[in-house]
């Protein structure tokens, strides 16, 4: 989905008052006054919290690529205003209201899923929305309002003078009497952005096939993008789906666990790009795969081709000996295998666990599978 | 070395038979026998001596940074320069000291010029008279010809003045009592009888009339340097708007405020501009083009010159003395071979309102940042921010400048934004569109009055309030401002009471070149007395 950009505006920040009313004192915080500050205005196209969620984050990463603004919310270098009003299909938008300075993106959805149950509790209760400002209370998850006396500002604005008209041209009409420095052509700008993240997820999903999700995760975030690209330099006959595939299910689940960041990883791409060579050559199946990540995660420091020789973990390609397993998995779980028969399809995983395991996680589960179906249907 | 132009002494600097440390100490001199006068409000004569020595150094050295290198200048007070007191004449900023210079100080100062100090004005640049400075009012220099005279001959006989085939020769009655400088003058401490300067930046003027400073820079939104420069007797010149760097002048109208000059012929003029001009990456108002310097033609001709009279400058109240002044150098243009005609600016009647409305607004936006939390006054007073804030600017700020302040507010609510706001920009559109179509029209330079006669005394200029006399003075001055074109006020001669009377010539948008190369024409003719008003000769 895409959403309109309907105003934008250059403002200098202004300071900030704390009144602190039992010492009569007022302080004046100056430390952001006279930084640019842009706002970016959109049209109503969001319809729910998430598409709301997702634009700040969309263009959070956006701003952070042409390198505007380090949008971290938590602190205040991003701000949103959501101005939120619902209306019946087919009627015109209802009356806004207005929740100013939410400052992270789960604030944003909260807020606005609060607001949209309060009009709709409002306009139920055959009460009318009121046009007014309001305040996210993070404490207690609602929205108040901040109106003063029912007092409405009027700000007296008037266009600065000191900024003259900003004209903006392209190629087509970029005045031949001035220097390139002197004017701003947008069509020269354009040709000069960095690739921006909707570009790099069009890239990331249909020239290097990773599926809409991975790309979002990548975009999403540099550190993960860059080992990603690391990996993949190291061995550039590795799959990219299949190195995204490690990396998200393996390596993400240890540094979660170990609460660290993709960019305090021990594990170094080159080392990890040894592990999906493995994998890709199916010389080591992906349960091998989880517990070799682990084992060097967490500091093994052998060579990837050195730890499966000494843990034996090659994957088992004689399907006779898979045959074996699978037949003594028959054999040991005959309640299993009964329930399965009646229709349970969730006694089969036991069966296949009890390959696995006595395997030593070497053997293909697509290929047990199939051999254990096989037998159950034969046994009767 | 009296009353010697900054050219003059930049060539006697150079051939060594002045030094630039003898020149200011002149000027320090000139400036201590003309205190009386309240031109200054701040001196930097220790500052000076230094820099004057350093000229020297690099000038003996045979490497002068300019023309200008040595050369005295002043600034109104209302332009930034580091380290030194910055007032703009008011009790909110009688404690302000910069930590920064404004461009055109940095730019003089990187040319070698010294400078001599800060001058006085309008408390921030409102008013047409120099007279409300919380410093007290700068006066006229010329004040004491005429008194000098009345008491001479007793009574107040007119000066002969002959305006024949062109030339001009005064007739200064002899005198058997011994000269008097103005240190020793006891009339000019008499509380109102004597004459303003005008204004706003009558300091600067001052300056220059008395050779106190060779050169000085004002700051010109209504017709602030061209009203002082034809009371005082010296040029006044605004640039075209855009040329000059505004950063670090303290504003009053952003959209019309033009840093501009003072000087005693118009080649200083053309040499202080080339060093100040240009475009200036700090303020975004200021055309990006490359400046290109010029200097002024020594072989003038106005032979393919149009001349255009406006009729509505023609305005009720204009003195006799003016009018003739206005017709004589008519003439002047006419007999030199020069094409002179009646051209109209048909919405010259309504610039005055305009400007009253466009200046409040801007006013009332430029004057919110003293609040005294960061600079400037702070009251003693306040519960509460907003009354800190009240006080501040209640005892800050005198009431012209609330006045104008309340105004703005008021033509810049929601309500009547349309009404007063929106209106006078379209007004003001109108009245750059006249300028445009005369200029269009092959008239190059337009010749009027600057303002409606001789300096008056300061007893009759306060007779009526800041705002009407505002409005009065500044109907000759103030559509230049409008359009942002240049103008200059030449000093053309003296009135029947022995005061200068000054003639305007406006030119198109960056045709300033060609506007000093007539005001150069102009002042070759007109032979206006050199007379000195601090010694009386």
């Amino acid at each position: 989905m895409s959403v309109g950009i309907i105003q934008l505006q250059l403002e200098q920040d202004s300071g900030k008052s704390l009144h602190d009313e039992d010492n009569q004192h007022t302080l004046v915080d100056l430390n952001r006054a006279g930084i640019a500050l842009m706002e970016i205005v959109t049209a109503p196209d969001m319809s729910d919290s998430e598409e709301a969620a997702a634009l700040v984050k969309e263009l959070q990463l956006v701003l952070q690529a042409i390198d505007t603004c380090n949008c971290k919310m938590e602190e205040g270098s991003l701000r949103v205003d959501a101005n939120v009003s619902i209306h019946r299909p087919g009627e015109p938008l209802g009356v806004r209201t207005e929740v100013k300075n939410l400052n992270s993106i789960r604030f944003v959805a909260k807020a606005i899923n609060y607001e949209i149950a309060e009009h709709k509790r409002i306009l139920e209760s055959g009460g009318v929305i009121v046009n007014e400002t309001k305040s996210f209370d993070f404490k207690t998850g609602k929205t108040v309002s901040m109106r003063d006396k029912e007092m409405k500002q009027d700000y007296r604005f008037m266009p600065e003078p000191n900024l003259p008209p900003l004209r903006v041209y392209d190629n087509s009409d970029f005045p031949t009497t001035k220097k390139s420095s002197q004017a701003i052509n947008i069509d020269t700008l354009r040709a000069a952005l960095p690739v921006l993240p909707a570009e790099k997820r069009h890239h990331l999903v249909h020239q290097q096939g990773l599926s809409v999700a991975h790309a979002l995760m990548l975009v999403a975030d540099d550190d993960l993008m860059q080992y990603y690209n690391s990996v993949l330099a190291a061995s550039p006959h590795l799959t990219p789906k299949l190195v995204m595939s490690v990396l998200a299910t393996d390596l993400l689940a240890c540094l979660y666990k170990a609460k660290l960041a993709i960019s305090d990883c021990y594990l170094l791409p080159r080392l990890f790009a040894e592990v999906c060579s493995l994998l890709q050559a199916e010389a080591i199946t992906t349960t091998t795969t989880t517990k070799l990540i682990q084992l060097m995660f967490n500091g093994e420091t052998l060579p990837p081709a050195d730890i499966i020789e000494n843990y034996e973990w090659h994957k088992i390609t004689d399907r006779a000996e898979i045959q074996r397993h699978c037949e003594e998995a028959v054999e040991r779980n005959p309640k299993a295998v009964r329930k399965y028969r009646e229709g349970k399809p969730r006694y089969f995983t036991k069966l296949v666990y009890h390959v696995q395991t006595k395997s030593n996680g070497c053997t293909d589960p697509l290929v047990v599978t199939e051999i254990l179906k096989k037998l159950i249907s034969e046994v009767s | 070395m009296v009353l010697l132009t900054a050219r003059e002494v930049a060539l006697r600097l150079r051939n060594g038979s002045l030094s630039s440390t003898d020149v200011v100490s002149q000027c320090i001199e000139r400036s201590r026998l003309a205190r009386v006068l309240n031109a200054f409000i701040t001196h930097t004569h220790e500052s000076a001596m230094s820099r004057a020595a350093e000229a020297d150094r690099r000038i003996s050295a045979g490497q002068p940074l300019s023309q200008l290198d040595g050369i005295p200048v002043a600034f109104k007070d209302n332009f930034c320069t580091k380290g030194v007191k910055t007032s703009c004449g008011s009790r909110m900023l009688r404690n302000f000291y910069p930590p920064y210079s404004a461009t055109v100080v940095q730019r003089l100062a990187g040319k070698g010029t010294v400078m001599m100090g800060k001058t006085n004005m309008d408390e921030f640049a409102m008013g047409s008279g120099s007279v409300d400075s919380i410093y007290g009012p700068s006066r006229n220099p010329w004040s004491r010809s005429v008194r000098y005279r009345e008491r001479r001959l007793g009574d107040a006989e007119p000066l002969r003045v002959q305006a024949t085939s062109g030339q001009v020769s005064y007739s200064l009655p002899s005198s058997t009592e011994e000269q008097k400088t103005c240190e020793d003058d006891e009339t000019l401490s008499d509380e109102d009888d004597w004459l303003i300067a005008g204004g706003s930046s009558g300091g600067s003027a001052v300056a220059v009339a008395t050779g106190a400073s060779f050169i000085a820079l004002g700051s010109d939104t209504g017709g602030s340097v061209r009203n002082p420069a034809s009371y005082c007797g010296v040029f006044g010149y605004k640039p075209t708007y855009g040329l000059v760097s505004r950063h670090g002048l303290i504003p009053l109208v952003n959209s019309m405020d033009a840093p501009s000059i003072f000087a005693r012929s118009t080649d200083d003029l053309a040499a202080a501009l080339e060093i100040v001009a240009g475009h200036d990456i700090r303020d975004s108002t200021t055309v990006r083009e490359q400046y290109k310097p010029f200097s002024l033609p020594d072989d003038l001709s106005v032979k393919d010159l149009h001349v255009g009279i406006p009729t509505e400058y023609h305005a009720p109240g204009l003195s006799q003395g003016m009018l003739d002044a206005w017709s004589w150098v008519a003439d002047l243009f006419d007999n030199a071979g020069a094409k002179v005609s009646r051209v109209s600016l048909p919405h010259t009647q309504y610039s005055i309102v305009c400007y009253s409305v466009l200046c409040a607004c801007e006013v009332a936006s430029n004057m919110a940042r003293y609040d005294g939390i960061q600079f400037g006054h702070r009251s003693e007073q306040g519960s509460s921010t907003h009354a800190l804030y009240a006080a501040t600017r209640h005892e800050g700020f005198n009431d012209v400048v609330r006045g104008r302040i309340f105004a703005g507010n008021y033509f810049l609510l929601k309500r009547n934004y349309e009404k007063y706001f929106v209106k006078a920009q379209q007004v003001r559109q109108l009245i750059a569109e006249d300028y445009r179509h005369v200029f269009s029209s092959g008239v190059n330079v337009l010749l009027t009055p600057t303002t409606f006669g001789d300096a008056p005394s300061y007893r009759s200029f306060i007779g009526a309030d800041n705002r009407t006399r505002s409005m009065q003075e500044d109907v000759f001055t103030q559509p230049a401002n409008m359009a942002g074109i240049p103008a200059v006020s030449v000093p053309v001669m003296l009135s029947e009471r022995g005061l200068p009377l000054g003639l305007q010539l406006m030119a198109d948008n960056f045709h300033d070149k060609q506007l000093l190369t007539c005001a150069k024409w102009l002042e070759s003719q007109v032979n206006f007395p050199r007379f000195d008003p601090v010694t009386d000769s």
